[in-house]
């Protein structure tokens, strides 16, 4: 199993950051080997992604699922690989900070590969799954259009909703970022 | 009045194992050389390989109480090479090769043991069964300080951990890579010991470290420089700009075949390599090199051939990365079929032979009759051994093509799905009967010997239980075996039989002492590296001779 943590701090409103975040499509592509999702529905979706080890890549497919979706605050997530005995948990999590002007980022990803061979994958893909995690919250930082970090004021208290309760505000990018064909 | 850029004794194009040794041979034999290397990493397709050599009458076949003499090791020779490679050539690697071993044990920190792999024709007169492989004992890449990771990693860096002799006979992973002994590679990873093509090269690395003996990286040969007839240099690129390298003795061409070269592989080969197994680099610099100057070529339509297997996504270097292709035509329950359904090879044969039917034109001569290819297998076989990297407990991937009936397979893949049924109907007759009357796969003591042991039948095992499963075979090459002739000394010999005075090749850049055969484990490294061995000590003598003049050499030795 590899487990990365990650922090930060961000001078951008919660509000911003969040809207930013709820839209796949709007930072999947920062996905360090990103090459398309599709959404299944609501909760579920595929993505493939090219891992990168050394010399050596694979593009691997994950089923994704979110397992827990509270506004303004909280995503979750689990993935099973669907060629290789893989599977793998991680969040992002968001909390204001400074009245609401900053926000405050946790992530973490975890990977853990099943099999006899689990300890020997486990060992190259150690130091992808830290760089995956770093390397998205900092391009995804980067990326959050600046105009709306200046228009917006401080965010409102988060409301906890569930993924199958999620409406308006449920992961979105499918109908209009996804690629399709996988 | 041309500006080198460096001068050195010999220059050495390339870093693999023919490379190397010819670098570590010449400083031995009192001059110094240079080692150009094109890529960022040093070893070549030898630090990915099993780094085997074989070597008849090597001193290590006592170990396993096995005798060899030079009369079976010619005789063994000459019958695979059949007349098709220079017999003089073939005399001079048996007689050398024992010497090689002897040079390489007691200059570099590199130690081998004898493995007991069959030759690849064990059947044949004058073979043996074991101990003309050997393999090199562990290195511990720490040695290298920081070079430690200059040395070309295989795809997967856990590979070149275990022996082959642990892989085959200690833990049975041939097979089943399930067997792996994992805490034993995670032990030895920590400590930076590394066995097969890895520690061959860290161990001969190493030396030229010690000795001096700059390797330069990122530098690829591309042009020899000639005056009057003789080369006297080579113009290599570094950084995007030229650099000559001035060579007092000469230029030794170790950076391997064309493989990797589409227009050489369509010029000259029998049937086009569409999965190299090596290192993409390969593309024939040091062919072309000798080609300018009017080398003789030899031997350019053959190649070290490999039936590949590859998933689809997987690249190596940013080039699609092909796998051996080893368990899913030897192990018991599973055959290699043409679009007609119909098996045309003994699976279980050295790999070198089972791609040659690939290239049998149909009858009408359009197209190739045996491609494309497909492994087929049963969940008998599924259940016991992996499927390129997919193990028995793992979730069948997408690009393992399955169905419950033959029938259904065959209509995935595109095969005459009465042929497949009616293939297997026969083949399964023979597992019954324990012979392949049709290709006579398990005949040899060789097929045997990459089979499964723990079973009642190495390699012949029915295919009746689904669900079948499918993977496409491709062919593939651990290198091309064609380029310039040369003599006994590795000096390029030109279209008139001269020697081109200064130029040296070895490894898969010469016209290969094999012919179109494969002698056994390590035929590619123990010939190369005999020749690297040989150009080292020969263009040493010639850079005393270029300095001193041939009557001092002459009154001095």
């Amino acid at each position: 199993m590899q487990k990365v943590d990650y922090t930060t701090s961000v001078e951008i409103p919660l509000e911003v950051m969040w809207d930013f975040i709820k839209d796949f499509s709007n930072w999947a592509p920062m996905l360090k080997g990103y090459q398309s999702h599709e959404l299944i529905n609501d909760k579920e979706s595929i993505w493939i992604i090219k891992g990168e080890f050394g010399s050596f890549s694979r593009v691997s497919k994950f089923h994704t699922t979110i397992t827990e979706w509270v506004q303004r605050e909280k995503v979750a997530f689990e993935l099973k690989g669907l060629n290789e005995p893989v599977k793998g948990f991680g969040f992002v999590q968001l909390s204001p900070e400074n009245a609401g002007s900053k926000t405050n980022i946790s992530a973490q990803l975890g990977v853990a590969v099943s099999g006899a061979l689990g300890p020997l994958i486990d060992r190259m893909v150690k130091p992808w799954v830290r760089t995956i995690a770093e390397e998205l919250v900092t391009k995804l930082v980067a990326a959050v259009p600046r105009t709306a970090v200046a228009e917006h004021a401080p965010s409102a208290p988060p409301e906890a909703i569930t993924p199958s309760a999620a409406s308006a505000d449920v992961p979105s990018g499918g109908a209009r970022g996804a690629k399709k064909g996988i | 009045m041309r500006k080198w850029d460096l001068e050195a004794d010999v220059v050495v194009v390339g870093s693999g194992g023919a490379a190397l040794i010819a670098a570590i041979a010449a400083h031995e034999h009192g001059a110094k050389p240079v080692v150009l290397e094109r890529t960022d990493k040093v070893g070549g397709t030898t630090a990915i390989s099993g780094g085997a050599l074989w070597i008849p009458m090597n001193s290590h076949m006592k170990e396993l109480g096995i005798q060899d003499t030079r009369e079976e090791a010619l005789s063994y020779c000459k019958k695979l090479t059949d007349g098709r490679a220079d017999d003089v050539l073939v005399e001079r690697f048996i007689d050398v090769g024992p010497e090689l071993i002897q040079f390489i044990e007691s200059k570099t920190p590199v130690a081998f043991s004898p493995m007991t792999m069959p030759d690849y024709h064990p059947e044949e007169k004058g073979a043996k069964r074991g101990g003309r492989s050997i393999e090199p004992k562990v290195f511990n890449l720490n040695e290298l300080g920081e070079w430690k990771d200059k040395v070309r990693a295989h795809a997967l860096p856990f590979m070149g951990v275990v022996t082959s002799e642990e892989l085959w006979n200690t833990y049975k992973v041939l097979l089943n890579a399930r067997n792996l002994p994992i805490d034993l590679m995670m032990e030895r990873m920590d400590k930076g010991l590394y066995v097969h093509g890895k520690a061959l090269i860290g161990g001969l690395l190493k030396t030229c470290l010690d000795r001096k003996i700059p390797v330069i990286l990122e530098t690829r040969g591309r042009e020899l420089v000639r005056e009057n007839r003789r080369v006297i240099g080579v113009r290599a690129e570094k950084d995007g700009k030229d650099f000559f390298v001035k060579a007092i003795g000469g230029v030794v061409l170790a950076c391997g075949g064309f493989e990797w070269s589409e227009e050489l592989k369509k010029k000259f080969l029998q049937g086009v390599i569409t999965h190299p197994n090596t290192p993409p680099f390969n593309e024939g610099d040091g062919i072309i090199m000798a080609a300018e100057l009017g080398a003789d070529l030899a031997n350019m339509h053959e190649a070290w051939w490999m039936p590949s297997t590859a998933i689809p996504g997987d690249q190596y270097e940013g080039r699609p990365y092909s796998n051996l292709c080893i368990g899913e035509r030897t192990a018991p329950h599973s055959i290699l079929v043409n679009r007609q359904g119909r098996r045309f090879v003994n699976e279980a044969a050295t790999y070198n032979e089972v791609v040659k039917p690939f290239f049998n034109v149909n009858e009408n001569g359009a197209g190739y009759r045996n491609l494309p290819c497909w492994a087929i297998m049963d969940a008998q076989y599924r259940e016991k051994y992996h499927v390129l990297t997919a193990l028995p407990e793992d979730p069948d991937p997408e690009w393992l093509v399955k169905d419950d009936t033959l029938e259904g397979l065959a209509a995935k893949i595109g095969v005459d799905s009465h042929g497949l049924v009616e293939t297997v109907s026969r083949f399964n007759g023979f597992v019954r009967q324990g012979k392949d009357l049709d290709f006579g796969r398990g005949d040899s003591a060789y097929d045997r010997f990459v089979g499964d042991k723990t079973t009642p039948h190495p390699v012949l095992g029915t295919l009746e239980k689904p669900p079948f499963y499918a993977v496409p075979i491709y062919p593939g090459s651990l290198g091309t075996k064609g380029g310039p002739r040369t003599n006994k000394d590795a000096q390029v010999l030109d279209v008139r039989g001269n020697a081109i005075p200064g130029l040296y090749a070895a490894g898969n850049v010469m016209a290969a002492v094999s012919g179109p055969s494969y002698y056994g484990g390590g035929g590619t490294l123990g010939v190369g590296m005999t020749f690297g061995y040989l150009a080292g000590i020969h263009a040493a003598k010639e850079a005393k001779s270029q300095v001193t003049g041939p009557k001092q050499m002459a009154a001095s030795s």
